[in-house]
């Protein structure tokens, strides 16, 4: 494959990329969250969660059965934060269950009205989904990546 | 006292393009290429046919019979590695595209959306009908451009 290396810097700036970071915890009392990104206009973009940091709090991530995982159900877009539309599944990459520290999933392109949410984002069981009930307090974080233009 | 404001520099979007001439090999009959756009972007990107060597077969529109170029299907990829389809084969041949049978002929455009790579898997030839790979004895060949413009 040809590899003409990477854009960086004042390249990807004269390209019109721009790009945004934030990081987003995952309460240890509810085990669920959403995450809204405003992109400020109408755009593609390629967006990607990383997770930082896991506490276990003595439950088990994995991908045995009963195990948790960090999950994110669905991501949308919307042109005014009101009105959403789903991001179809086809249009993400890497689709893993993410179950450690600087694990990468759930990568997408997609045409973008303005924001981009992740709803829910949550600790779950593997592999039902289901959000976690237990006692304990286990909790994530998550950095979300965009690239955009 | 002078106001110095804030001078507010905005970097008109740089339309690049990128082009590749490619032969499909007589003994496979594909040939596939993958473009590095450096960034997520958006991207019109076509084929044209530049040569046609039939070597004995025919190009044309008799289902089952003729052959044509055909491109099985164009992906997007962050990394390279894992890739998404954005159009495939199927899809084109039976809805969108009209056989592509003659030198000078353009087709398998479109604008996509590209997260970094834009592939053009198996440019190929083919037989119509059901869109197979040609699989017989000669040697066929088809010489095509893909053109790629983008932001």
């Amino acid at each position: 494959m040809p590899n003409h290396g990477d854009l960086r810097g004042d390249d990807l700036h004269l390209a019109g990329v721009r790009t945004l970071s934030v990081l987003v915890t995952i309460p240890s009392d509810t085990f669920v969250t959403e995450h809204v990104v405003d992109l400020g206009q109408s755009t593609v973009a390629y967006a990607k969660i990383t997770t930082v940091s896991i506490t276990p709090d003595g439950e088990i991530f994995g991908t045995e059965e009963g195990n948790l995982i960090v999950d994110v159900q669905s991501v949308h877009h919307s042109p005014d934060g009101i009105s959403w539309r789903i991001i179809n599944s086809s249009d993400w990459f890497n689709v893993a269950p993410m179950t450690a520290a600087g694990q990468v999933s759930f990568d997408l392109v997609s045409v973008i009205g303005r924001y981009l949410r992740y709803s829910p984002i949550q600790i779950a069981y593997w592999p039902s989904f289901e959000t976690y009930i237990g006692p304990n307090h286990p909790t994530a974080t998550l950095r979300i990546d965009v690239e955009y233009l | 006292m002078a106001h110095h404001r804030d001078l507010l520099v905005v970097h008109p979007l740089r339309r690049q393009t990128q082009s590749v001439i490619l032969d499909t090999d007589p003994e496979t009959f594909v040939v596939s290429h993958t473009f590095d756009l450096g960034h997520v972007t958006f991207a019109e990107a076509k084929v044209t046919v530049l040569q046609i060597n039939p070597d004995g077969e025919t190009f044309g529109t008799t289902p089952d019979v003729n052959l044509v170029v055909d491109v099985r299907s164009i992906e997007t990829s962050r990394d390279g590695l894992s890739w998404s389809y954005l159009r495939v084969a199927d899809y084109w041949f039976h809805d969108q595209v009209p056989p592509v049978i003659a030198e000078g002929q353009v087709s398998f455009e479109g604008t996509f959306i590209v997260a970094r790579y834009l592939r053009y898997f198996e440019a190929r030839i083919a037989v119509l009908g059901d869109i197979s790979t040609y699989a017989g004895a000669n040697h066929p060949t088809a010489q095509v451009q893909i053109d790629v413009s983008y932001i």
